[in-house]
């Protein structure tokens, strides 16, 4: 086999590194909702539960 | 009708003394507003509601041959959004409608930088059943600057991710933008002539402004390039006090030349009209747009106060008191009584001037805050194009705790023909038929 500079990747890296991309799009993908909302939790003094804080309608 | 999320956004823009009118992305805004206004297609509700201090949250549900729905939440640090926002009953609708953008010159955009803090907000929207997310953050780094990141993120598509560092001085504004998306590159920049009170006017009120805007942009992974320029003036009527507007944007590369002349000939009407020119293809369009504001039962009391006051002219001795209006002979007054006497001479001097500084002013003040206070119940929007031959109806209005905007798109041109083979299958039968329907009801709390 042929001498391959250090810095190409072998093919089975390459794969993982698109793994492991792709596993992080899709935790930011689903769980920037979450985050937006837990932010919104931490942040607000009286911790509302959880229904009031995902419900988009309008509390009475 | 701008969108609940959107207001928020505004507010926490209004809130954090960013003027979002200083910018090259918004320099048409009001010409965009009259001309291009959205109309709602299909069947669109929306519920937003403030579910904490900091988070506000919205639901929508469309009909567009599906159903889709979306679901977005906000979170701000920022405090004291709520001077600026109101739910739909209470709201004024030449607040919840785009319209004519009234451009404060950037002398008179006062805000004060002492008690910056650095705030932030956060916003995420998901579509469903598409299940494709809008991510955005904006970050005020200082009085002067703010970084947004944008990001459209689809599992089935590409994801595209935009940041935006801004920097507003006043005078200049300035944007730094790089997208993932063809590895674009972009600096905007936009510069106000008249920085202080009276630079090209003779007057010593000077309400005008003078901008120049240009954009310039690089795909690095496809080697294209774009630019374009924008000249933009804002004044106001000196008798009637009524504002307008006049564009030039030149694009050099496809040789295009659109000029725009939007004015609010009244309190209730606008009118818009936009002349585009292509240099190298020599095809031109000419649009015209209109609004117009009917408006309810006036707030009597409101209209009692401004009748109880009393016309009188400007006097010297009446401004002593004030220090915060712009006498060039201001320093003079503070002391002695021998002044006395120069005051006298300086008054009868400078009386005429003055008086017109005033009429002009008064003017001015008046008729927008005739604006603010008026009570609009609905506007119809109209628009259209000689070039696409089409005719654009929307009327928004106040229904009890509803915000409501129905409109219509009519044209003549066959709709399952694309937009570049228009010209070659011209069928000109005359009628105009509904090319888009939609009624979009809004609710929030």
């Amino acid at each position: 086999m042929a001498y391959l500079p250090s810095f190409i990747l072998s093919d089975e890296s390459k794969e993982r590194i698109t793994k492991i991309f792709n596993l992080s799009q899709t935790v930011a993908h689903y769980g920037w909702l979450p985050f937006v909302l837990y932010l919104g939790w931490a942040h607000t003094s009286n911790r509302p539960n959880l229904f009031s804080l995902l419900s988009p309608l309008p509390s009475v | 009708m701008i969108d609940y999320m959107e207001k928020v956004l505004r507010s926490f823009e209004l809130r954090t003394g960013w003027n979002r009118d200083n910018s090259y992305e918004n320099i048409m805004a009001t010409s965009e507003n009259l001309l291009n206004f959205d109309i709602p297609t299909g069947l669109k509700c929306q519920v937003s509601n403030r579910s904490t201090g900091n988070t506000y949250s919205t639901f929508e549900l469309s009909n567009n041959k599906v159903i889709n729905g979306s679901l977005a939440y906000i979170y701000t640090n920022c405090e004291g959004l709520d001077k600026y926002l109101s739910s739909s009953r209470e709201t004024l609708l030449q607040d919840a409608s785009e319209s004519y953008r009234q451009i404060t010159p950037p002398h008179q955009y006062r805000y004060s930088r002492k008690g910056f803090e650095s705030t932030s907000l956060w916003h995420g929207r998901m579509y469903y059943p598409s299940s494709t997310l809008e991510a955005m953050v904006v970050k005020r780094l200082n009085p002067e600057t703010q970084l947004v990141a944008k990001c459209l993120s689809s599992l089935a598509h590409t994801s595209v991710l935009t940041l935006y560092l801004q920097k507003d001085s006043g005078r200049n504004c300035q944007e730094w933008i790089a997208s993932s998306n063809e590895g674009l590159l972009g600096y905007r920049i936009l510069h106000n002539f008249t920085g202080s009170q009276s630079k090209l006017n003779t007057s010593l009120y000077n309400n005008s402004s003078l901008s120049l805007g240009a954009e310039m942009w690089f795909g690095v992974l496809n080697t294209s390039p774009a630019c374009s320029t924008t000249l933009r003036y804002c004044t106001h009527s000196a008798n009637t006090g009524r504002p307008l507007t006049l564009t030039l944007s030149w694009n050099p590369l496809f040789g295009h030349v659109s000029s725009t002349y939007s004015v609010k000939t009244s309190s209730g009407a606008t009118i818009s009209s936009k002349y585009d020119f292509n240099l190298y293809s020599i095809e031109s369009n000419l649009s015209f747009g209109c609004d117009v504001w009917r408006s309810g039962v006036q707030d009597i009391k409101l209209k009692k106060e401004d009748s109880a006051k009393p016309a009188s002219p400007p006097s010297i001795e009446r401004k002593a008191g004030y220090p915060d209006d712009k006498l060039m002979f201001y320093h003079l007054m503070a002391g002695s009584s021998n002044s006395q006497k120069l005051l006298d001479d300086l008054n009868v001097t400078f009386a005429p001037s003055l008086h017109k500084i005033h009429q002009e002013r008064s003017n001015i003040e008046n008729y927008e805050s005739s604006l603010r206070e008026a009570n609009f119940t609905s506007v119809w929007r109209l628009s259209t194009s000689l070039r696409d031959r089409n005719l654009k109806v929307l009327w928004e209005g106040k229904y009890k705790e509803f915000l409501i905007s129905a409109g219509t798109e009519l044209t003549n041109t066959p709709l399952d023909v694309p937009t570049n083979s228009i010209q070659e299958s011209k069928t000109s039968n005359g009628f105009l038929r509904p090319a888009k329907f939609g009624v979009q009801l809004q609710y929030s709390m």
